[in-house]
Parts: C-alpha cells; structure tokens; sequence
C-alpha cells in the first residue's frame, strides 16, 4: 500500500493536526504523529474548542477545513439519515448513518454543512471501536435485515481515508454480516487503502458526481470528474459494487448538455449491474446559508444565482417544474439506454417521484428494500450528538 | 394555602399604564418594584420570584410584561448597565428567538449608531428580526444603512420588504446600480421591477404561463406560487347538475389540450 502522506493533496490540505490528549494512545492519534512532522501535530485538552462561541464566520468555516482535531465522540455514532425524520414530506430510503468525524476537507459550494456544522474544526473521531460496538450490536440483533448504513453524511467518507484507515476497521465487520450494507460516500479518489480487502459485495464505494463544468465552478478542492470515474472503475476492477449520486443537480444555461455528457460517460463505463444505486438530488439548501453562500462564493457561482423557493420540507429548492424537467432528462436517459438502471430521488415529494418517473419507490422492484419499514434503533430520537445551539454568551 | 397573586394581565398593565413603551427600561423597573412589593405583601410563591433572584426569572419577567420586544429593545436592555448584569443573556435571546451569535450582535450594535429613525422604527412596527437581515451583512455599512432606510417608508408587507431588500442585496454585491428604485417609494411595481433584474430569465417564464387554454365563463383560473411550486387555481360556480356537466366536460377538453412548453 502506498504511504498516503507522499500525497501531495494531504500535505497541502491540512496545516495542522490537534490531538486531544485523551486519545493519544488510540491508533489513530498513533498514525497521525508517525506520518506527519511534529510542527504540525499539536497535542491539546478535550475542551480544546471551547472557546468558540456561534456560527462560524467566513474565515472560521474556512479555517475548520485545514485543521483536524482528533478526539473521542462523546454520543452515539449509529443514527437515522435526518431525511427519515422528515417522512411526512418527503420519500425516504431507510438510510442509517455512522458518524466518524465532522465537517469536510472539501469545498462545495452548496455544502450543508456550512447551515450545519458549529464546531470551528473538522474531526476525525479517534474511539471508532465504540462506533464498531455500536453497530455490531444492532447487527447481532437483526443481521438478516437490510439495513444500509453510510459514514458521509457530516464528513466526506473517503477524503481523510488514507490517513484514518477507518475503511479498513469497517469493511471486515459487514463482511461478517452480508445482509447489511456499508457505503463510502465520497467527492474524492482515495480507495487505494482499501483495495485490497476486495472483493466485498456488501460495500459500496459511491461517488457524488456532477459534470465537468460543475466540479470546476462549484466542488472546490474535490477529485476532478475523471478522477472520481477511475476510482471508481479501480473498485469495480476489485469487487467492490458502485453507486452514483448526481446530487445536487445543478441548474446552469447549459445543464442539459453537461449533464448528458454526465450520464454518456458513466453508460460508456459501467454497466447498470456495476451500479447498485443510483440517486438523484436537485440543489437544496437551509434558507440560513444563502448569506454565508454568498459570502463565501459570490454571485457567480451557480447556487447563489438561480431563483430558488421555500419549499414544504423549509429548505430552498428550484421550483417543482424545473425539477421535474432535470430528473426526467437524466432518468430518460439512462432508461432509454437501458431499462435497468435502477434510479432514485433523493428527498423529494412523492408528488416528484410520480410526475418525474411515474412511479412510487415501493413498485420499482429494485428499489423496495431501500423504502421498505425497518425497526427503529434503540436510541433513535435521543438527543445524540455534542451539536449546542451556538451561543457567544456561556 | 392558597396563592394570591396579581395576575400577569393586571402587571402588565401596571406597567403600560405608566406610559409609552419607548422608556421601557423606566417601565421595567417600576413593574419589578411594584411586582416585588406585591409578592412580599401577600406572601406569594408566585414565580418563586425575588429582587436579585435567579437570572432566568428576571427573564420571565420582562417576557411577561413585554412578549414583543423588538431586537433594538433588547439591545438596549443588554447594554444598560444597570440591567445587563442581572439578566441571563443567553435566556434572553431564547426567549425572544433570537440567535445569540456575532452577527446578531454586530447588526444590534450597528442599529443604534448607524440606522436612521425611520429604519429602527419601521423594525419594530414589522416586528423584523435581526436573523431575518443576517444577509444584509455582504454589503459595507453604508450600503446596508441607505437600503434600509430606502425601505423603511415603504408600503410593502414585511415578507414582500424582506424579499425586495435581500434581491436588492443580491444585485448591489453584483455590481448593479438599483439607485433609481431605491431612490423612490419601493411600492409593488419596484418589487416586481427588482425581481425581473435579479431574474431576468426566469422571470415570468414558468411553462404554466405559456399555456393556452380557454376556460369559458363559468370557470376561473389564475396562476399562483405556493412555495416551490406554481400552478393553476381553478374554481368554478355551479347550480345544477346540467351546470357542473358542462363544467367538466370543459375541464376534460382542456386536461386535452394541456401542452406545456
């Protein structure tokens, strides 16, 4: 395996490691101070960050992406995707998340994060045997049930990777439980680490995509769109199943050509049956971001300039035509080369689901795993993160 | 034994009764007298409430009296001397929903020293909240100050005033002179005259306008935005059943005739 330190990306992203103290002895603090020079390791308390008081501003947020804090997460790892929480609007697919860090070496314009996140550092939690205790606990309990469960929803999955090896601890626990699936959700081209522990039919390797034209304008800092689709071709090659997610779709003058060129190359290099999921997902955003978006990305960048609506589920979207229009051209064409594509939307209405491609999610026969009921976790709906109202006043 | 106490209503009006809200913190501090002078008087548990007790009470208080404090009374309580350190800031903000974070701070203390009369007035009559204005913070101070007070006399609805000032924003950070809008009273024709420069390709360019379709005598129909999303309302008065058939086989025509472009 390659040394991922002689990545020059690594080396450029990251100015500094903080290590809390409290997990010096863990393997990932270990790793962090062989691989790098100690004038970027620094070794702090636990409370190293709180001192930060409110929302991150422009120059906080940008600094949260250099700096990683390594420490033990406090609450529990093993939660719901927040879209099952919204199941009286919007259609959701059973997703289960695993929270190994926060915040994302990535900048995307559009990112979530940025109405999401009030910590002023990005993390990688050093206890993933806890995380790993969680999650085997509840396999034990049902491990003939089909639940998916993704470590990318407030960190990319695979962009600190080579330096976390999370990867590696993660994939032989679902190669002991084969009904249950694990997804990598990444912007990035890190899968060499794990490579090797192939061929694993339960892990999906996933790539968020866009065209071309979007990565360069608005996925800053992410793998370019040629990039992603050779790692991806790399974990094919060794028998990891993929999925795709053109998500966020993105309206620009020419959307319809970009994203056809999107679709015309995946067609050219995979096969529906290398693809175990494939998502769609039109730009959405909390209203509150629109500042720092702007801040941040000016009124060049494609999500601040389009006209975007308040919608049922409080978040700001193109209006349900436009949407509608956007899934059917891409639905339309992965269908008319090939009916088995298996597609689906991404936190829509089910009114978008039966206008954009005339079905519910329970009657695609490959999809109705993903929508049907699972039980509930046992700690669902606890309060379980360390995420405070931000306040400058405590 | 049974609580005797003044009601909430009642000390809420003790205090309004003493005058105007522009003194409030005069009002304030005559009602926690007063209030604390009842509650020894009868011996109350009302509130478990004393002078110099826990903070979160002092809070509950001021919400008693006063559950509308605008954000430039709140300022003004949270940089009084006297008042700032008996009051729970944090509970504070809660309470009156606002975020307790910098920039709610920042657009506060630039209220008091760079906003005319009329904008801080036009804030308390909208009832604006400081997160409602947050985007307003990608424009220099002056910028920020003059749209502001271009509003302030303006006839439009608080969301209608919101929207205009933020696509107004928009188009200052791109670069665009909006002075001759500004400049006049912002009624609806400069909303919709802002709009068309902020979008001027979508503007009025939904497919459902476009679509040709004659809906007769009897029936209604009229584009609207709900949200996200636009469509057509169509109502319809009928008296009889020959009526509501003539109604629906023109309704099928049209389901016909819907070509959207």
């Amino acid at each position: 395996m390659t040394n991922p330190v002689t990545n020059p990306v690594l080396n450029t992203v990251l100015d500094k490691i903080y290590i809390d103290r409290e997990t010096l002895d863990s393997r990932l603090s270990q790793r962090l101070i062989s691989l790098y020079p100690n004038d970027k390791i620094e070794i702090v308390t636990s409370d190293f960050t709180k001192d930060h008081k409110g929302n991150l501003s422009k120059d906080q947020f940008e600094w949260s992406k250099k700096n990683l804090f390594v420490t033990n997460f406090k609450g529990y790892f093993f939660k719901r995707c927040p879209g099952a929480t919204q199941k009286k609007t919007i259609t959701c697919c059973n997703y289960y998340v695993l929270n190994l860090g926060s915040q994302c070496n990535f900048n995307c314009s559009y990112c979530y994060l940025q109405s999401y996140l009030n910590t002023p550092i990005m993390k990688a939690y050093a206890n993933i045997d806890k995380a790993i205790e969680e999650l085997r606990s509840m396999m034990e309990e049902f491990p003939k049930l089909p639940y998916r469960v993704g470590t990318g929803e407030v960190i990319d999955s695979l962009s600190l990777d080579p330096l976390t090896l999370f990867s590696r601890d993660l994939i032989p626990v679902f190669n002991e439980f084969p009904h249950w699936t694990l997804e990598f959700k990444t912007k990035s081209d890190n899968v060499d680490q794990f490579l090797d522990l192939g061929p694993c039919p339960n892990v999906i390797v996933s790539w968020s995509i866009n065209p071309p034209h979007i990565i360069e304008k608005e996925e800053h800092s992410t793998a370019r769109f040629s990039e992603r689709i050779s790692a991806a071709i790399k974990c094919k090659n060794k028998g990891f199943p993929l999925a795709f997610h053109i998500d966020p779709i993105i309206w620009h003058e020419n959307w319809q050509e970009n994203y056809a060129f999107l679709v015309d190359e995946i067609i050219k290099n995979f096969t529906p049956e290398d693809i175990k999921v494939f998502s769609l997902g039109t730009l959405r955003f909390q209203p509150e971001q629109r500042y720092l978006m702007k801040e941040r990305f000016g009124m060049d960048s494609y999500v601040n300039n389009s006209e975007m609506f308040l919608s049922d589920t409080g978040k700001m979207r193109y209006d349900w035509h436009q949407r509608n229009e956007m899934f059917q051209f891409i639905y339309k064409r992965f269908k008319n080369h090939s009916p088995n594509w298996n597609i689906f939307l991404c936190m829509e209405t089910p009114e978008t689901w039966a206008t954009s491609v005339n079905s519910s999610p329970m009657s695609v026969t490959g999809l109705k795993d993903f929508f049907r009921p699972l039980p509930k976790i046992k700690h669902e709906g606890e309060d379980s993160d360390e995420k405070n109202e931000p306040t400058i006043f405590n | 034994m049974e609580k005797s106490f003044i009601s909430k209503e009642a000390l809420t009006g003790i205090v309004y009764l003493s005058g105007n809200k522009s003194s409030i913190l005069e009002h304030f501090n005559l009602a926690i007298n007063r209030f604390g002078f009842c509650i020894h008087k009868d011996q109350s548990e009302y509130l478990n409430f004393s002078i110099g007790a826990e903070f979160s009470k002092w809070v509950e208080l001021l919400f008693n009296f006063f559950p509308c404090l605008d954000f430039l009374d709140i300022y003004e309580i949270i940089s009084n001397p006297t008042l700032s350190p008996l009051i729970n800031k944090e509970e504070l903000f809660k309470k009156y929903h606002i975020p307790p974070n910098e920039k709610v701070l920042y657009l506060m203390r630039e209220s008091k020293l760079h906003w005319t009369s009329e904008t801080l007035n036009w804030i308390s009559e909208k009832k604006i909240r400081p997160q409602d204005l947050l985007f307003l913070l990608n424009l220099q101070i002056k910028e920020r100050a003059s749209l502001l007070h271009s509003i302030s006399s303006s006839p439009l609805s608080k969301s209608q005033a919101l929207q205009f000032l933020e696509w107004a924003c928009d188009l200052i950070m791109l670069k665009m002179d909006i002075s001759e809008i500004t400049e006049n009273l912002i009624t609806d024709a400069s909303l919709i005259k802002i709009k068309e420069l902020r979008y001027p390709k979508s503007f009025l360019q939904h497919p459902l306008q476009k679509l040709n379709l004659n809906w007769g005598s009897k029936v209604q129909s009229q584009f609207l935005r709900k949200q996200d999303r636009a469509g057509l309302q169509i109502q319809f008065f009928v008296s009889s059943s020959d009526e509501l058939q003539n109604v629906i086989q023109l309704l099928q025509k049209n389901q016909n005739e819907w070509r959207c472009p």
